[in-house]
């Protein structure tokens, strides 16, 4: 799989097998806390973690329904870029999507989201995020390859926006 | 009709008050590259110190990244947490 500029608007990823297609299917589903309240928690930090009563109590009321939108929106736009994907047809060699470059920031923070909520959910350690993944046919381990996936593009997508900017 | 009430900061308010650090804890998922460039976003540092700061966070579990007034620190650390960096708010010790 490649991830490049194809032009000044244009980010294509490619060729993504069916599995990849799967993965990126599902950033809104991974991206979403449930009914976790650790998982809440880490979506919407107390700011003064306790240390402030009122301070965290404005936060609730004001700031976390802010970001909460802000969250969504990207999801939002992501879930728009995948729309149709992957087409019905197979591709040769498969499938491609292509990306506004001015969505990256969404991507970026849909797919950073994603991991956080998958890192909670599976209780992901240090040792998991730095080490090799178990080839055991677990379900906590293809979420860790799908967390590193989603981490492989968030790096690709930062160096081109780096890149941009430089 | 409700009365309206202005409360006014008053300068000694403000100065008493002084100063609030806004720092970034570390956490295991958040990629090193993306830590420092929202750093370079959200308070315009230059990438050398962007990235002093994200290393001092990878290496000590913690940076201060800004100090100073409680309202630039609580609008800095919304920021933060708008991009899913662990943020909280706390004042320096005097």
């Amino acid at each position: 799989m490649r991830i490049e500029r194809i032009d000044s608007k244009t980010v294509k990823l490619g060729p993504l097998d069916l599995l990849y297609c799967e993965f990126l299917n599902q950033i809104r589903a991974a991206a979403d806390p449930g009914d976790s309240e650790v998982a809440r928690q880490r979506l919407f930090p107390a700011p003064t973690t306790g240390k402030h009563a009122e301070i965290d109590r404005d936060w609730l009321e004001y700031v976390e329904p802010e970001l909460a939108d802000l969250f969504d929106s990207s999801l939002t736009i992501v879930e728009k870029d995948l729309n149709g994907f992957p087409p019905h047809s197979t591709e040769e060699l498969g499938y491609s999507l292509r990306i506004p470059f001015s969505h990256l920031d969404a991507w970026i923070h849909a797919l950073n989201q994603a991991r956080l909520m998958l890192a909670e959910r599976y209780k992901f350690t240090d040792d998991d995020m730095n080490g090799e993944i178990a080839i055991d046919g677990a379900e906590r381990s293809l979420a860790l390859f799908q967390e590193h996936f989603y981490g492989y593009i968030i790096e690709c997508f930062v160096r081109l926006l780096n890149a941009e900017e430089s | 009709m409700p009365e309206t009430v202005v409360v006014e900061e008053t300068q000694s308010d403000t100065l008493l008050d002084l100063p609030w650090n806004v720092v970034v804890h570390n956490d295991p998922v958040n990629l090193m590259s993306y830590v420092a460039r929202v750093f370079q976003k959200v308070f315009g540092y230059s990438k050398e110190r962007a990235t002093r700061h994200m290393m001092e966070v990878h290496q000590k579990g913690r940076s201060i990244v800004w100090t100073g007034v409680r309202e630039h620190a609580e609008a800095y650390v919304q920021k933060l947490h708008g991009h899913l960096l662990l943020a909280t708010l706390e004042k320096a010790e005097q």
